[in-house]
């Protein structure tokens, strides 16, 4: 099972380009897609799921051109875009059974397969209620049992998290982990702790390329011995925030504590630290290594 | 005067937003068109303004006057439906959630609407005006182009009709029950009813009236210039035509003309035409009454005042609280070989199509498939029409659901949404159709009247299909309810044999309508599947 990206690319109109010459191998496993906003995250998880055609480049899944035989994937992808709607006068099973239909699931299996799902998505209680009446958070945990409908073999989903609450979240992180055995799952977020908790891979993205992809700790390796802190009066903030790669701030009784990324001590004073994901990406992203300005 | 800056603001934003797109341009240049096709040169297969067979010669005040009489209907009618989304778009982009939370008040918003309405729809009667100046350059009856009595009729005559158009637009937004497609089907009968009512019940050439459409403020001076030239022409049963009348294959309308310098416009009939834009004012103002700010608890029906309470109550979730256990359920992989089901997937947008459809709803078409059914066939082609009417709203969302709802990419992304989904949702609608019309489609083919029976099935799968294609490519359901509503009263319900697409008609029903529209019918399909494959490779 192997989900690989040649060279795609995405020019909107306007000459602005959503995507450009992104080249990647997915295998099995939870690939995290971290990048700032804007850096074309949601366009290539748009395009991977056949949603929006790149101007540019090959995907192939098992083989197959998806951008020549979209229905290739379709069959077996699970999506759930970043920005989806629902039918306001369906409950949460009427409109997994309409999604179920064009899934191409029978009745028996359906039913089935959806009271599974509200189960692990935990709308049990309120799945013949209107999805007119639902909090944002719920109407997330519908989008989220509808990708999972026909036990998808390619899991896209796009900012899963946004707008569930901390417990939801969890819940979701671990749905995923399990998941993730024998299928591939793409996870597109802005929250580091979101993939720090589940990723298999990493692919940085930023200005619509592929900045690097590795596994969790190598990103981790990439930058140990560059992270400091320094302990500093308040008043050098602004300059020393010019200077250096500030991943953090932390006003203390005896001054301010500056989390800094730097391949140099940044300083006298400046004490080596163990990096975190979040150190890493903002690394990885800073302008120094082609990320955003 | 914070006031007044608001709502030139509240105004412009929305006037500007408008008119800055590809269709309010393609309007534009149909508009253009429509202007020169007003303006027909003798020896025309067809006329715009007739008295007993003499018109007025083309100069500035006659083309002006001629514009202004013939736009106004229209305006009053497709202008509603262009500018009858200023609110909702407020309410779908969630801009009225930020106004909302602003100082601005509930008139001020209503009339600031009502204005950029009116800017919008006045921009279309200033570029009738420029064409009707380009028309008597071009038809060359009369050189000289005088401005005040070229663009007064428009101005004094027009300009008030979109006032009220305007205004009546944003008074229907604020009501939310006709907010959609039903506001759409009751303001097309309001605007028949209004017009029939001027044109059939008095005689338009002698009523000196101050109407709405202006008709009795140019038509009586029209008629004695008509009068004077052609002594007798307007006495006793004249027969006027307003609006573009065909003569048959092969005849030509050649009109005599008499010269006409025009309306005196004095102070009363201007005074008379600034009571309409009066009463549009006072029709924005009663729109705030109604106007619910933004707050859908508000604009609840009692259904959705049920879920509200609903969603009121904390779910499982919420109840748990941060100590509870966290883990997901386990899910089990499918094993069994999936097999897409057309019946399943047709029976899905069948329930889709009907759902939240009132028991009401169901009597009163179970009543008509009675009617139909039970009574002379004659009676039974007339409870037809009345059965292909009532599931309008049904069929007008076909198409536009996954956009409306923006549920395109859950569907989009699934397996073959050209040959499953696509025809899954034409077939349901053909499925209402049929079932809805079943009782006259049962006593045709008992009759075994083989040409109603060909014109009946030609409904049945015209109108699903008609509403797809126009779902599709417009996004909205409105076109579909506008064009059909249009076409359905011209037809069918005026018993108009050509465009009788349902054959109510009976025995006097052109063979060749029920072959055209089924070709049409084919020619929109392939225009759905298209705009559909559009869709789908953006």
């Amino acid at each position: 099972m192997k989900l690989t990206l040649e060279g795609v690319s995405k020019l909107y109109s306007g000459k602005v380009w959503g995507l450009k010459d992104f080249t990647l191998d997915v295998g099995p496993g939870i690939l995290g897609l971290l990048g700032p906003n804007g850096a074309g995250k949601s366009t290539l998880m748009r395009i991977l799921a056949t949603i929006t055609r790149p101007t540019g480049g090959t995907i192939t899944w098992k083989g197959t051109n998806i951008v020549r035989s979209p229905n290739s994937v379709r069959a077996v992808l699970g999506y759930l875009p970043q920005d989806f709607g629902v039918y306001p006068n369906l409950n949460a099973v009427e409109f997994l059974e309409y999604l179920a239909a064009a899934k191409g699931l029978d009745r028996k299996t359906s039913r089935q397969r959806i009271e599974e799902l509200l189960a692990v998505v935990n709308l049990i209680e309120a799945r013949k209620r209107p999805l007119a009446g639902y909090s944002g958070g719920m109407r997330q945990r519908v989008g989220i049992a509808q990708a999972l409908l026909n036990d998808p073999e390619l899991l896209i989903v796009d900012e899963p998290t946004a707008g569930l609450d901390p417990e939801e979240r969890v819940r979701f992180r671990n749905l995923l982990s399990e998941l993730s055995g024998d299928r591939i799952v793409i996870l597109s977020t802005h929250i580091v702790s979101d993939v720090e908790a589940c990723a298999t891979n990493i692919a940085l993205i930023a200005r619509g390329a592929l900045v690097t992809c590795a596994a969790p700790e190598e990103l981790l390796r990439s930058v140990e011995g560059k992270v400091w802190e320094r302990i500093v009066p308040s008043a050098e903030l602004p300059a020393l925030r010019q200077q250096y790669l500030t991943s953090s701030t932390m006003h203390r009784s005896d001054g301010v504590h500056l989390r800094i990324v730097a391949e140099e001590a940044p300083g006298a004073g400046a004490i080596p630290q163990p990096p975190t994901l979040e150190d890493a990406y903002l690394y990885w992203i800073s302008p120094k290594k082609g990320g955003a300005p | 005067m914070r006031s007044l800056r608001a709502l030139y603001h509240l105004a412009r934003a929305d006037f500007l937003q408008r008119t800055r797109s590809y269709g309010f341009l393609i309007t534009l240049g149909m508009m253009l068109y429509v202007a020169y096709v007003f303006v027909p040169p003798n020896h025309s297969s067809y006329s715009t303004m007739s008295i007993s067979g003499h018109r007025g010669v083309y100069n500035s005040a006659y083309l002006g006057s001629l514009m202004a009489l013939l736009i106004s209907p229209w305006l009053s009618l497709a202008g509603f439906y262009l500018v009858k989304n200023a609110l909702t778009r407020d309410i779908q982009t969630g801009v009225g959630q930020i106004l909302a939370t602003t100082t601005l008040t509930k008139p001020l918003y209503t009339v600031g609407k009502a204005i950029s309405n009116f800017a919008v729809l006045a921009i279309m009667v200033a570029v009738m005006g420029l064409v009707a100046a380009a028309m008597q350059i071009i038809r060359q009856e009369d050189p000289n182009i005088q401005v005040f009595q070229l663009f007064a009729p428009l101005i004094f005559i027009s300009l008030p009709v979109v006032a009220v158009v305007g205004s009546v637009a944003i008074l229907f937004e604020s009501i939310s029950w006709l907010r959609g497609g039903l506001g759409n089907v009751v303001y097309f009968f309001l605007w028949i009813g209004a017009l029939s009512t001027r044109l059939g019940g008095e005689d338009p050439l002698r009523s000196p009236t101050n109407d709405l459409f202006g008709m009795g403020v140019i038509m009586p001076s029209l008629a004695t210039a008509c009068e004077a030239a052609f002594p007798g022409s307007t006495v006793g049963k004249t027969s006027f035509n307003l609006g573009i009348n065909f003569k048959s294959a092969g005849e030509y309308w050649d009109l005599t003309t008499f010269r006409w310098e025009g309306l005196a416009w004095t102070p009363e009939i201007i005074l008379g035409r600034l009571f309409w834009v009066a009463i549009g004012l006072a029709l924005a103002l009663l729109a705030a009454v109604f106007f619910h700010r933004f707050d859908p608890a508000k604009e609840r029906s009692k259904r959705s005042r049920k879920e509200s309470k609903a969603a009121a109550q904390p779910s499982l979730a919420e109840d748990h609280g941060i100590g509870a256990q966290v883990h997901a359920g386990r899910l089990h992989p499918l094993t069994k070989r999936r097999r897409f089901s057309f019946f399943f997937m047709v029976w899905a947008e069948l329930r889709l199509a009907l759902h939240g459809v009132t028991l009401w709803w169901y009597l009163v078409a179970a009543g008509l498939f009675g009617a139909c059914l039970f009574t002379p066939l004659f009676v039974s082609r007339g409870f037809l029409v009345a059965a292909w009417i009532w599931p309008l709203l049904i069929w007008s969302k076909m198409g536009t659901r996954e956009r409306l709802f923006r549920t395109d990419q859950l569907i989009f992304s699934t397996a073959h949404p050209l040959r499953r989904q696509l025809p899954a949702c034409w077939l349901a609608g053909v499925i209402i159709a049929v079932i809805t019309g079943g009782g006259t489609g049962l006593r045709l083919f008992l009759a075994g009247e083989q040409l109603s029976l060909l014109a009946w099935t030609a409904g049945a799968l015209f109108i699903p299909t008609m509403a797809l294609a126009l779902g599709v490519w417009s996004g909205s359901s409105k076109l579909f309810e506008v064009l059909y509503l249009f076409l359905w009263y011209l037809g069918p319900a005026n018993r108009l044999g050509a465009i009788d697409f349902m054959g109510a008609t009976g025995p006097l029903l052109p063979s060749q309508t029920p072959v055209t529209f089924l070709m049409i019918t084919a020619a929109l399909a392939v225009f759905a599947i298209f705009g559909r494959q559009r869709q789908l490779t953006r």
